[in-house]
């Protein structure tokens, strides 16, 4: 018989550990109790002094959101967008439906020569802490948005003057004409806030919820701020939890465990019950394909045209978004507001002919051929937007009817691959509208030197559009400037504007009352959210 | 004793170090990355230089390994490129529920793989040997995030008895705990059938037999004593894997462990916290051992003058 004494030794050791640590995992509590479910130092650091604790109440109830982003910080430098979303932080102006600007705290902003701006504030406006939202208040703001945030400069100049005139009443001043300023004050860089050591993230700001704690990667809990000028919010408190994976979030909705998810993916919205209502609305996000013209086959404006002229954009939308999207053959989606020149209506005989007529002959395996080159190019797709693989199959399946041989790569960073230059034609998403203003579209993705003009469309005109935009301030001519503009993108076949991507939310219809979604997700939470009667 | 506690000090340096480069190495640009992960998507070039400048990503790779190794040294993992919090502080604080959802995952695994493994063995051949094969077989190669699926939407819809979303509650931890433990039961099932195995073999057995005991006995006193101290090393490995490897199973059910951790901010190029945990995983490794080495060296004088 062998000699077990060693390893019964063993066998206790073992044991010992584990009665060691297995009651770290009695943490008792109620499935339903979201605080017992916190880590507990994560629970405590959370209960630190804040301004929330000052002020709570909304009409009642929490508000339960999943969702599968969330802030990393408090920082509007860095987390700005987060801020807005989730109704914490408020800036001067927003785009409202139809991209048009709506006053938020300010009452109104206005100029006579697009140079000299009068900012009026809402009155009654209060930061969580109490302190009004007061003219001094918004230009310590502005001053202290363009001293840390880098991209804010890109909407308001450095060197604007600022004159404090009365209480509400703020004016400033820039050497050149700047008629986007009501757009530009509605970017999240410059969301009002104001210094306040006893706020958590050291910033009271002026949203209808403000941050009682924030658990990054985990959770965000909001209390009512009472004094929000929009008189009490709906909710009590709103509990946002990241649940990364949609499915999971669609499957906490339907059993009742969040009221509210956002970023539905567009295949989880058949054959939903429950209860859970589906809204959606197209976005100001356009899905694109980036051609390269430096590079063949694209460096023809045939083959430009002939992609472009093939593609069944409706089919992709209805393939690929279940329908919710927006079909766009230009850099605006339709109907929402913006200017837009009439779509391409898709006419497979008519890119065959596009293509013959420039030579390229169909071949023994169905792929065309010039000069004993095949038209054949290479689609880059990435997966951080999950529907752009499935649209570019998609493309490849459409354009090898008419003789195209797509070859499609999925890459991490698209945007590193487009930089390097070593690409034919990519997919890309980009919201090409975010502060209702026409001309970032022309600025980032058109002009000569735009940022996402990875493409390397050179047209003089369309630098000149784009350097008029900047200053000129008649709505009646910048639209004409804007339809121009389309249609030399259009005419040239820059780059295959394909789908509108729409934003999906769930949510429970016996928690929540029917609610507009808005065409820009910046916004999501905010006092429209009310609770079913 | 000493110099035991001494090689740990080689084996995290080695683990840091390749966790290190091979973040280096990876694709993507994390600056980019996490730029578009704060909303800013795609990120404008402008901002991606800002936040490669903020966070040092300029200086060459060995600048910067030098530079956090030293640091590490002194117990600062560095902060977070996201949260700008210590990693270090990140991860203690997400360590409690991993713990607890590792320990639940394990006591689950043994209630269920030990009695499964010595049955098997035991009845070897016969249906319920074949029934705890094909146990261990969908235990292994069903996907953990499909498993977690299919277990929110019977449990927590279907029959509504679970929530669906994991917590550090009683009824918050057991799906997740289930579906980390599966592959588990399936590698102890078949770890104990082998050991049970060896046991049955054993030539005390056939005299113990011999001697008149009846099988009942046999198997509480002399076999499974035996195939514990078999498989004793293996169950303090597993609750250290239980604690690294749930990475999936926290992101889908957003269990708030350091798992999930590691994940959302890979995902995001979060190098100081990648890195990070590479370096919890490996002292979680160690540290289990040594702990059960230390525990039997007080308790054994034989295994102390080894």
């Amino acid at each position: 018989m062998r000699d077990q004494s060693p390893r019964r030794v063993r066998v206790l050791a073992l044991a010992l550990v584990l009665c060691l640590i297995v009651p770290l995992a009695a943490c008792g509590g109620d499935a339903d109790d979201s605080e017992s479910a916190i880590p507990a130092s994560t629970a405590a650091s959370s209960t630190q002094p804040s301004s929330a604790d000052a002020t709570p109440g909304g009409q009642g109830g929490e508000l339960r959101v999943a969702t599968g982003f969330l802030p990393a910080t408090l920082d509007p430098g860095a987390d700005g967008f987060g801020m807005v979303q989730f109704g914490i932080a408020e800036t001067l102006t927003r785009i409202g439906a139809d991209q048009q600007i709506e006053p938020w705290l300010a009452e109104s902003v206005e100029s006579e020569d697009t140079r000299q701006w009068r900012i009026r504030l809402r009155d009654g406006a209060t930061f969580w802490n109490g302190e009004p939202v007061d003219a001094a208040a918004v230009e310590a703001s502005l001053r202290r948005a363009l001293d840390t945030i880098p991209s804010a400069a890109q909407y308001l100049d450095p060197d604007v003057t600022m004159t404090v005139v009365d209480e509400r009443t703020l004016d400033l001043s820039f050497d050149d004409p700047l008629p986007t300023l009501p757009n530009n004050l509605a970017t999240f860089h410059l969301v009002i806030a104001t210094e306040d050591a006893s706020a958590l993230g050291g910033l009271s700001m002026t949203g209808p919820y403000q941050v009682a704690q924030h658990t990054p990667d985990d959770r965000l809990v909001l209390n009512a701020y009472a004094g929000h000028w929009s008189g009490t919010p709906p909710f009590d408190s709103v509990t946002v939890r990241l649940v990364r994976d949609a499915n999971a979030r669609m499957l906490g909705l339907q059993a009742g465990e969040v009221d509210l998810v956002t970023e539905v993916p567009t295949e989880l919205t058949v054959g939903v019950g429950g209860g859970v209502e589906i809204i959606s609305s197209a976005s100001t996000r356009v899905h694109h394909v980036v051609l390269n013209h430096a590079r063949s086959p694209f460096d023809d404006f045939a083959v430009r045209e002939a992609f472009a002229v093939g593609i069944d954009r409706d089919l992709l939308n209805d393939l690929t978004l279940a329908g919710l999207g927006a079909s766009t053959s230009t850099f605006f989606p339709a109907d929402l507001g913006l200017p837009t020149i009439p779509p391409i209506e898709t006419d497979v005989d008519r890119a065959a002919e596009i293509l013959d007529a420039a030579g390229w002959v169909e071949g023994g395996d169905g792929v065309r051929q010039k000069g004993g080159e095949a038209l054949r190019f290479v689609l880059h797709t990435y997966a951080r937007r999950p529907e752009l693989p499935a649209i570019a199959v998609s493309i490849q399946d459409q354009l090898r009817a008419i003789g195209f041989d797509v070859e499609i790569h999925q890459v991490d960073d698209i945007s590193a691959q487009m930089s390097s230059g070593d690409f034919e034609a990519a997919m890309f998403s980009v919201n090409l509208v975010p502060i209702g203003d026409p001309r970032y579209a022309l600025n980032v993705s058109l002009v000569s030197d735009g940022i996402y003009n990875y493409g390397g469309i050179q047209n003089d005109r369309l630098d000149e559009i784009a350097t008029e935009l900047l200053t000129e301030g008649d709505a009646q001519t910048r639209e004409g400037l804007v339809l121009e503009a389309q249609q030399i993108v259009r005419d040239d076949a820059s780059n295959v504007y394909l789908v509108a991507a729409p934003l999906v939310i769930a949510y429970q219809s016996d928690t929540i009352a029917p609610f507009e979604m808005r065409s820009n997700d910046l916004y999501l939470i905010d006092t429209s959210i009310q609770p079913a009667s | 004793m000493i110099q035991r506690i001494l090689s740990i000090f080689p084996v995290l340096l080695t683990v840091a170090t390749l966790a290190f480069a091979l973040q280096a190495i990876a694709p993507g640009d994390p600056a980019r990355l996490l730029v578009e992960a704060s909303g800013l998507s795609p990120a404008p070039p402008e901002a991606v230089a800002a936040k490669r400048q903020e966070l040092g990503l300029d200086a060459p790779v060995i600048e910067r390994y030098l530079r956090w190794i030293g640091d590490a040294a002194q117990g600062d993992l560095g902060r977070s490129h996201r949260t700008y919090q210590p990693v270090t502080s990140m991860y203690l604080e997400r360590m409690p529920a991993t713990l607890a959802l590792a320990l639940v995952a394990a006591a689950i695994s043994a209630v269920i793989a030990l009695p499964l493994g010595i049955l098997t063995a035991w009845q070897r051949g016969s249906w319920i040997d074949r029934l705890g094969q094909l146990v261990a077989v969908i235990g292994t190669a069903a996907p953990g995030f499909w498993v977690a699926l299919m277990l929110m939407y019977v449990f927590g819809i279907r029959l509504g008895w679970l929530p669906v979303f994991g917590s550090l509650t009683p009824s918050g931890i057991i799906l997740p705990a289930i579906v980390v433990a599966l592959p588990n039961i399936a590698f102890l099932t078949r770890l104990t059938r082998m050991a049970t195995l060896e046991v049955l073999s054993a030539d005390f057995l056939t005299v113990a037999r011999m001697k008149g005991l009846s099988e009942w006995r046999l198997a509480l006193r002399h076999v499974t004593p035996n195939v514990l101290a078999e498989i004793s090393t293996m169950l303090g490995l597993q609750l250290a894997g239980l604690m690294t490897g749930a990475a999936v199973v926290e992101y889908v059910f957003a269990w708030p462990g350091i798992g999930r951790l590691a994940v959302e901010s890979a995902l995001v190029r979060d190098t100081p916290v990648v890195v990070g945990f590479a370096v919890m995983a490996g002292l979680i490794f160690v540290v289990v051992n040594l702990i059960t080495d230390l525990l039997v060296a007080r308790l054994d004088p034989r295994v102390r003058s080894l």
